[in-house]
């Protein structure tokens, strides 16, 4: 285990190395460059030489990768041209939101989905496993900000229920979980449906195994078979999905985020796009990146903890 | 979720008895859901394609006078705030999601055939730098690339198309790489390279046509995710630039006005829903057909 938790690590690092070259190359390929991207076209060329000295822009390539993937390894992102804050600061104030918002709309996913997947295994194709086949397929095709915007429409507007912007007032939790609702909700929705069909899928493999026949033949309750041995190996293929899902749950965050003027990631990247602010759309995606890399190489940890054919090969 | 690459590799024999092209429609039909999915799938094609017949308005006609009207026989989905009609707009915007869908799906088809071919027969060293480059890839989620690559070069439709088939290509290029492995120590690839054949003829006579089926099917799945991000990246001002009735931009439109009037986000909204059922369920059928494993599990 020890030697597959190095070696998945050294790979994570690696994959952060590349997408961080990936990303300086990106900003290196621009035409003009990023100083006079941030000034706007009005800056004068010393307005320019001075920012582009500065960022370093003025050095050679290959010295300015190096000292960008050193800065980055020390935790320093850069400046924000416009506040002089550092970006680091900037993104670390903005993450917490954007991470609670994905763990909620992914949690009420889990407890619904799961079990969900687990009773339409186990009453196979009866109208109600057809039903939740036809609603799951039906949840994943709603794009997620479409649910965000409809769910504005009918819960904020129409029925007034819930609040349609804002993150809540500081300090009050509850106010905080009232405004959590229905972005999670709109987050969640088309998880739900994936994590019921994937569940789904994979207990039915798992339940024709014969250690599941060896425990029905030895008479163990039907809940017992379902809960402690079925599903316990069926959720693996869920656990490396949650692990690989959070690229696609961020990108679900940032669009709720805009659609309910929630303070995070997505609305601070949207703000840098919309300004050409160079240094703190660097950090915000360098940051989301790593993140990745983190949560699949967390997912792929726990799948090799859970199942130990998979420490054989990486 | 989808089934391994080499699951979906149609056997010579599964091949005869689907029959090529019209025996894959009967069966599509043959599942109502399916069906369904055809014939959205089908409808927002013709749409797209015949969208300046199709218009009863000019979409980017403005009268103002009637902004924000309700649906109405004169405009079946309403109008927006600047009175132009909604349906119009609708059927305009199915040409851009088309457009998209399809260009985007056929770059990134290509370059994860190619990259795919290279790691599956290549040398190992190639294989395990192209596989450690499509995961940084894959790394970005889709919404961040799309926003650094629009701060740095600006936003058009070109733009949007080459975001969104770099961050959809990984995908392709690992499932063509599985299949290509799955397929290069097969006994009529060894006979035809003891045969004296070279690389390039043994990857796109034999091994190509091979794995495209698969391919195909993915790439079917991927249209709806495909539609719904240039819808999000237009709903976020940064996709196909303005007056070009997006159905995002219809959205972002609509959104600001929400509590003047539902219509605008209702109509915005529900073409895209229903091109992504649509293309969803048609892929499922799809892959039901050409994994009969899975189809005989659910």
């Amino acid at each position: 285990m020890l030697i597959y938790t190095i070696q998945r690590i050294g790979l994570a690092v690696l994959i952060c190395v590349i997408a961080m070259t990936i990303l300086f190359s990106l900003a290196y390929v621009i035409p003009g460059d990023p100083a006079s991207i941030a000034l706007g076209p009005r800056a004068t060329p010393e307005m320019k030489e001075a920012l582009r000295e500065r960022m370093g822009l003025d050095r050679p390539v290959p010295i300015q990768l190096l000292t960008f993937l050193g800065n980055v390894a020390t935790g320093d992102l850069g400046v924000d041209v416009f506040s002089n804050r550092p970006v680091t600061t900037i993104v670390f104030e903005a993450l917490p939101y954007t991470l609670v918002l994905a763990a909620a709309g992914l949690g009420w996913a889990i407890l619904l989905g799961v079990p969900l997947g687990c009773y339409s295994a186990i009453r196979r194709n009866t109208p109600l496993d057809k039903l939740t086949g036809i609603l799951s397929v039906g949840a994943i095709s709603m794009p997620s900000f479409v649910v965000a915007i409809y769910s504005v429409l009918v819960f904020a507007v129409t029925l007034r229920w819930f609040p349609a912007i804002g993150a809540g007032t500081a300090g009050d939790p509850l106010n905080q979980l009232w405004h959590l609702v229905l972005p999670a909700f709109a987050i969640g929705l088309g998880w739900v449906g994936y994590l019921a069909r994937l569940v789904r899928a994979s207990m039915l493999e798992v339940m024709n195994e014969n250690h599941i026949r060896t425990a029905r033949a030895f008479g163990l309750p039907e809940r017992v078979i379902v809960f402690r041995y079925a599903l316990r190996i069926a959720i693996l293929p869920t656990v490396t999905l949650l692990g690989i899902a959070y690229g696609g749950l961020l990108s679900s965050a940032v669009f709720a985020e805009i659609v309910f003027s929630r303070p995070g990631i997505g609305q601070l990247a949207l703000a840098a796009a919309q300004t050409r602010n160079y240094p703190v759309m660097m950090g915000a995606t360098l940051v989301t990146v790593f993140l990745f890399a983190l949560f699949t190489m967390i997912a792929d940890l726990v799948v090799a903890l859970l199942d130990p054919r998979v420490r054989s090969g990486l | 979720m989808s089934a391994p690459a080499s699951d979906l590799v149609p056997t010579p024999d599964r091949r005869a008895e689907l029959g090529g092209g019209p025996g894959v429609i009967r069966q599509i039909a043959r599942d109502p859901m399916g069906l369904l999915g055809l014939t959205l799938a089908l409808l927002l094609v013709i749409t797209g394609l015949f969208a300046d017949w199709l218009t009863p308005y000019d979409p980017l006609k403005i009268d103002v006078i009637n902004r924000f009207a309700g649906p109405s026989l004169a405009h079946p989905l309403g109008t927006d705030n600047l009175g132009r009609d909604l349906l119009s707009r609708v059927i305009a915007g199915s040409r851009i999601a088309l457009i998209v869908a399809f260009c985007t799906t056929f770059l990134a088809m290509v370059g994860g055939l190619v990259l795919g071919l290279m790691a599956g027969y290549g040398p190992r060293w190639l294989d395990n730098g192209l596989i450690l480059l499509f995961d940084a890839v894959y790394s970005f989620p889709y919404i961040m690339l799309a926003l650094a690559v629009i701060t740095l070069f600006g936003s058009s439709l070109t733009m949007v198309v080459l975001v969104i088939a770099i961050t959809t290509l990984p995908a392709y290029a690992r499932l063509v790489r599985t299949s290509t492995l799955s397929v290069k120590n097969s006994e009529f690839v060894l006979a035809e390279r003891s045969l004296g054949a070279g690389p390039v003829r043994i990857l796109f006579r034999h091994i190509m046509p091979n794995i495209i089926g698969p391919l195909l099917i993915i790439v079917s799945m991927d249209i709806p995710v495909v539609i719904t991000v240039e819808a999000g990246l237009s709903f976020l001002g940064l996709g196909v630039p303005p007056p070009a009735p997006s159905w995002g931009r219809i959205l972002n439109e609509g959104y600001s006005f929400i509590r003047q009037t539902p219509w605008v986000v209702v109509a915005g909204g529900l073409p895209l829903i229903l091109a992504t059922l649509g293309f969803t369920f048609l892929g499922e059928a799809l892959r039901d057909i050409f994994d009969p494993k899975l189809r005989k599990r659910g």
